[in-house]
């Protein structure tokens, strides 16, 4: 995966506009100073636009890109670039190539004697799409050349690699859009740069798992220092090796499965231990047992249906539900359990989460928490708090979490999908893990909430107990998806 | 067989306090067969780093140092180990369940690696001592198969 950071340049230095209005640019610097700050290797690439050429047509920004490409820097230029002539003098100022958009789409034979003059290796044909549709003249302009033929066109010309934004998804900072690179596989050979939207490491990861992405333009991110260059390297090395997770959670209640829509509204589902047997044979990879009815008795919770589930169990077991000391995590670890949940006890004093970590170690200690409109409940969702849940994650995460089970409230038992704004808002800020649950209803939702929701597990309840898919349907359709599995 | 929970030098600090150090040296020099379970497979190696400085039972050559790099510490969930030898028969393919800090790098006797921030040591295996980083117990039908090639191999 070749990282690609991104320069917009306006009156020689590296601004960003909002929505492409020039009255809005927010000033970085001098190009070599945002350069430095961000570590940008030798031997990158370095993609340019020259926002004033953009406009008026003619490249101006031409004294920045000869600095630049005296440094060990393959310098990419894009911006306006119209005419033979215009490529040429980019190409005299150092610039190894030349990224055109609106002649790609629109002029193919220009888009030819461009490959003609300067070979196809120097040529990146930048697509705009919204909606499908690709766009023109700095997105304002919807292009009559469908999406498969300005592919077609680049292909024959000999050309291997085109850099494609979605522009819904530029420089808002809400991930890239998968959908469409997904859907060019079966449209176009080509290699694709994806442009637009990056804006975690975790958005790279995925990209790189989609097979037909090769690289990936980062502009806002970086600016912003959500992304660091050497941290994201050394993530694309190692981590995919290491399987995302799929969960069946089993809430309990009295020592039977139940299950309710947004908390309320339950129903018996069954043996636990039946259920546990059946998901670890399916290809569960770890079971979640939450005890629903312990908040309310406040009671301990059933140790008895844990020492049963975990006497069955050759997958890692984490339980939760009425855990509010010390005394009462130890309990369910003596029971079996790996790990321990807690939600209400955390929240009413913090330290908790910091005693357990030290007395059992980080890794039994999971942070459960039920969040509604980006808030913290307590009490099984009932009782708001005045927690921000992103907020909330982070500090438990410094006091001592191994991992995060985040509820979406508003989505549990509601099949509409993950809340994945929640999610991105917590998974961008931490370095721990986040299992996604509440709101699974389909198979894509499960790919979603990892692909661009950066969860490093799923867990649906449900879904699994009305055998709507089993953990092995789920299971096949990741990694038929590119995405790594047990 | 040696499990292990807590951290390396309480465990070797209760080994040596109850003499079962001297025990198990005496059962490996009678050829017993022995297999360590992540904490109970660091034990096995010469020292580790954790907290302090500690020496181990030395049955195996090798260190155990701390997990550095961008993926969280303690490495908790499965990883995909490549194997090989008749601990893992059947099984030199597959994900495991992992919860470590700490682990042993390119150790001499290396039977299976896994990669986390880098490469470490999955298993290893000295003519009757075995051991695994990982969690079987946990680690479904792999895993078992794992405990089962181990009670075959006696």
């Amino acid at each position: 995966m070749q990282l690609i950071p991104s320069l917009d340049l306006l009156n020689g230095r590296v601004v960003r506009l909002t929505h492409g209005d020039f009255d809005t640019a927010r000033v970085y610097g001098e190009p070599e100073v945002v350069l430095d700050a961000l570590d940008v290797p030798r031997g990158a690439r370095l993609h340019v636009v020259d926002l004033e050429a953009s406009r008026s047509g003619r490249p101006i920004e031409t004294g920045v890109v000869r600095r630049l490409a005296t440094r060990d820097l393959i310098v990419q230029v894009g911006g306006g670039i119209r005419s033979l002539a215009d490529a040429q003098r980019w190409l005299n100022c150092g610039a190894q190539r030349i990224v055109v958009g609106t002649v790609a789409a629109e002029s193919p034979a220009l888009l030819a004697s461009l490959v003609a003059a300067f070979g196809a290796q120097r040529i990146v044909p930048a697509i705009d799409v919204r909606d499908g549709v690709v766009r023109t003249d700095g997105w304002s302009r919807a292009s009559a050349t469908p999406l498969s033929e300005v592919f077609a066109r680049i292909e024959d010309l000999g050309i291997e690699e085109a850099l494609v934004t979605d522009i819904a998804k530029d420089g808002a900072l809400r991930g890239p859009s998968f959908a469409l690179y997904r859907e060019l596989r079966a449209l176009t050979r080509l290699r694709l740069i994806a442009s637009g939207g990056v804006s975690t490491t975790s958005d790279v990861v995925s990209l790189s798992r989609l097979g037909n992405v090769s690289g990936c333009v980062i502009g806002k991110a970086l600016l912003e220092r959500r992304i660091n260059l050497g941290e994201l390297q050394a993530r694309l090395a190692t981590t995919n090796t290491i399987p995302e997770r799929v969960i069946p959670c089993l809430d309990v209640r009295d020592g039977r499965v139940v299950k309710g829509v947004s908390f309320e509204h339950i129903r018996d589902a069954g043996d636990p231990v039946e259920a546990a047997m059946r998901y670890e044979a399916e290809g569960a990879d770890e079971l979640v047992l939450l005890d629903i009815s312990a908040t309310d008795r406040t009671a301990s919770t059933a140790l008895d249906t844990v020492r049963r589930v975990a006497e069955s169990l050759f997958i890692p077991l984490t339980v939760g539900g009425g855990v509010r000391t010390i005394d009462d995590f130890r309990a369910l670890l003596r029971a079996g359990a790996d790990r321990v949940a807690i939600n209400t006890a955390a929240l009413r004093r913090p330290e908790l989460l910091r005693e357990c970590a030290e007395e059992f170690g980080v890794q039994a200690v999971v942070l459960s928490c039920d969040a509604k409109g980006g808030f913290a409940t307590v009490r099984g969702g009932r009782e708001l708090t005045d927690v921000d849940a992103a907020d909330w994650c982070l500090r438990a995460e410094d006091l001592g979490t191994g991992e995060i089970l985040l509820t979406s409230v508003d989505r549990d038992g509601t099949n509409s999908g993950f809340d994945l704004e929640l999610l991105r808002a917590v998974t961008s800020r931490l370095k721990i893990g986040v299992i996604a649950s509440g709101g699974a209803g389909a198979l894509s939702h499960f790919l979603d909430a990892i692909e661009s929701g950066g969860a490093r597990a799923v867990l649906a309840a449900s879904l699994f107990h009305d055998r709507v898919f089993t953990v092995s349907d789920v299971k096949r359709y990741l990694a038929t998806e590119g995405i790594p599995i047990r | 067989m040696l499990p292990g929970v807590g951290s390396f030098a309480a465990a070797m600090h209760w080994l040596t306090s109850t003499r079962i150090d001297a025990a198990i040296r005496a059962a490996v020099a009678n050829r017993a067969f022995l297999l360590g379970i992540c904490v109970g497979h660091q034990l096995l190696f010469d020292r580790s780093s954790e907290l302090t400085d500690t020496r181990g039972l030395g049955l195996l050559a090798g260190d155990v140092d701390r997990f550095e790099g961008t993926l969280p510490v303690p490495q908790i969930g499965w990883n995909r180990v490549t194997a090989r030898g008749p601990l893992f028969d059947g099984v030199e393919n597959e994900s495991f369940y992992f919860v470590n800090s700490y682990a042993a790098r390119g150790a001499a006797d290396e039977i299976a690696r896994a990669d986390y921030n880098g490469p470490f040591t999955a298993a290893v295996q000295r003519e009757r001592v075995f051991g695994v980083q990982f969690h079987p117990e946990k680690s479904s039908a792999a895993g078992l198969r794992v405990l089962r090639n181990f009670v075959q191999c006696n």
